[in-house]
């Protein structure tokens, strides 16, 4: 344990990082909720002609806390697409987005693909600053340049920073993605060519919010721009297949005209439809089962790093929260427990739970606790000899990691946790605060011509 | 609180440049698969530079159709700045290729203006019944 109590380098440090322009930290906690105010843009600002009828629904304005923004003093640029050309921000318009997620119980995997285009007589660099769903891990990110696909790498912030800049300066095709803070992204591509388009394909995982039995996905439609929030104005396609663990009794959006399509009870296709081609809502869909909710929902996951395991925690429907829990994970040989301190569940909500085993044999996971005043157990039945095909559960498992090292490190102040938690993000390949993904076209330099910047505008 | 924060993301930065006089270069490394007259489902090739201070900074997928996505890669192995690549095609024998084949073409930034030299091992080659076979693997810097 190591803890820095003089000012004084507090200062250098800080001086340091205003001359490197890095940022200096990290919040779990980046968004304030709030309802649409006075403040921000009226609601019918962001419904589409035909979706009247949506401004019912509930909506939210997102906007970042005071505390937030002071954290991040690399990411004051409001969001949305630009190109900078000769030093100076353009507009520059995404061309095309396209969004294919595949539900599967409680978690999505969700390809974005963001097609680029210079419409300039010069090279530009595309700065795009987006928003991706709340607990969003972004684990792969390729570049395609005409039929040619490269695969981004991920690397430590810092280097990844300066590969990038030195691409740029010397003509070479380069992106680099980067989180700002918990949600908000930022892509930059260097070296677009005059007429050229670039597409860039993101990879992410979700673990779906739960509440009284519904389970929903979510995507963010609208950028997060400076002073609230606006909507796209670029053309998405959205398809999503959703498999289910039992028969689905609801499936629903709230948000936006969509088609449906059922294959079988447990499984459903969806469709925006393109009448809502142009959203601008969030999207959100949702399912809840058929038949009654199980009280926990585990899913293991085993390769040459060894076995690991999602839990989902259901308190039943009507009951009052669930106090004083304690788990007992029979001969699982569970460990790294995400979240280690879990004592409540409240009341209609699910909790999340993710960690490692080293068990092989069937066994069962107990849960007790408090409800009211009555002691309450539920029983879930293990089979460890079979493990599930989910490989996204050991990357939620270190996301999980990074995010409890980096509370834990705010919380002491012990350094050594979040070199700890960038060594996780580098390991398990995730984008974080610590980690960007970066892709150089190496092949040949851009035509020697002046380069400009531009801003993406959605 | 943020003070040391800001500390130790600046102990994290790795000075890759600071202390280099010679400019880095960047170079596209193409990897072939020869599976002789067999077609060529699956593959698992590891890559290294030997010889000089290197990253990578980009894996690009190969020429034929059945390789044309980006193999995927073994992130902790690349932070030895040596990377394992893999790919596999479920394309019918037809449909896959068979000869020698660009499976992927590595795109890397050298330190100085030594010619790097790489080191390369085929871990596996399978056929579509996921059979190994006998494969040689080799590569090249592609001429800018």
């Amino acid at each position: 344990m190591k803890r820095i109590a003089n000012n004084w380098i507090c200062w250098v440090a800080i001086a340091g990082l205003i001359v490197s322009g890095c940022s200096v930290g990290y919040v779990g906690t980046d968004r304030a909720f709030s309802r649409g105010g006075n403040s921000h843009p009226h609601a019918a600002d962001f419904f589409a002609p035909g979706i009247e009828s949506f401004q019912a629904e509930e909506f939210w304005v997102i906007e970042r806390n005071s505390e937030t923004a002071a954290a991040f003093p690399q990411s004051p640029e409001p969001g949305g697409l630009k190109a900078v050309v000769h030093g100076q921000q353009r507009e520059l318009a995404v061309t095309d987005m396209d969004v294919n997620a595949a539900v599967k119980g409680y978690i999505a995997t969700v390809n974005v693909t963001q097609r680029f285009q210079n419409p300039y007589a010069q090279r530009i660099e595309a700065v795009y600053v987006f928003s991706m769903p709340r607990d969003a891990a972004v684990d792969d990110f390729i570049m395609t340049i005409g039929k040619r696909r490269i695969r981004g790498v991920i690397r430590e912030r810092k280097e990844a920073e300066a590969i990038y800049q030195e691409a740029k300066r010397q003509g070479y095709l380069a992106s680099l993605l980067t989180a700002n803070h918990a949600n908000t992204f930022r892509q930059t591509i260097a070296n677009i060519e005059p007429g050229n388009y670039i597409d860039v394909r993101i990879h992410y995982f979700q673990v779906l919010q739960s509440d009284n039995g519904w389970y929903e996905f979510f995507f963010p439609m609208r950028s997060n721009s400076k002073g609230g929030a606006k909507p796209w104005s670029v053309p998405v396609s959205l398809h999503i297949d959703v498999q289910a663990s039992a028969p689905i009794a609801d499936l629903e959006c709230p948000t936006h005209f969509v088609t449906k399509k059922s294959l079988s009870p447990e499984h459903w296709t969806v469709e925006l439809n393109p009448k809502d081609g142009i959203p601008y809502l969030d999207f959100r869909l949702r399912y809840r089962l058929a038949n009654e909710q199980s009280s926990a929902d585990l899913m293991t996951y085993r390769d040459e790093r060894g076995g690991y395991f999602t839990l989902m925690l259901h308190p039943p429907n009507d009951s009052p929260a669930l106090t004083n829990v304690k788990m007992d994970w029979g001969a699982m040989q569970a460990s790294e427990i995400y979240p280690g301190n879990l004592t409540n569940l409240p009341a209609g909500r699910a909790v999340l739970m993710a960690g490692r085993f080293n068990g092989t044999a069937p066994t069962t996971v107990t849960v007790t606790g408090t409800a009211g005043n009555q002691p309450v157990s539920f029983f879930l039945p293990v089979d460890l000899s079979r493990t599930g095909m989910e490989k996204s559960i050991p990357k939620i498992w270190a996301s999980m990691k990074i995010g409890a090292l980096e509370s834990e490190a705010i919380r002491t102040s012990d350094l050594q946790l979040l070199g700890e938690t960038r060594q996780v993000a580098l390991d398990y390949g995730l984008a974080s605060p610590f980690t960007s993904f970066l892709a150089v076209d190496a092949n040949e330099p851009t035509e020697e011509m002046k380069t400009i910047t531009v801003p993406a505008v959605p | 609180m943020k003070c040391w924060l800001a500390i130790l993301f600046c102990a994290l930065a790795t000075p890759l440049f600071g202390q280099q006089a010679a400019a880095p270069h960047f170079r596209a490394i193409e990897v072939y698969v020869d599976s002789g007259n067999l077609p060529l489902a699956a593959y698992q090739v590891q890559f290294s530079v030997t010889n000089v201070t290197a990253r990578i900074v980009g894996i690009e997928g190969g020429q034929h159709k059945a390789f044309r996505e980006p193999p995927f890669y073994d992130p902790k192995a690349m932070q030895g700045e040596r990377v394992i690549i893999a790919a596999f095609s479920t394309e019918t024998p037809g449909h896959l290729p068979s000869g020698k084949t660009r499976v992927a073409t590595i795109h890397i930034m050298t330190i100085g203006e030594t010619r790097p030299a790489f080191e390369l091992k085929l871990q596996a080659a399978a056929d579509p019944a996921g059979k190994r076979i006998s494969a040689t693997v080799t590569c090249g810097e592609k001429p800018q």
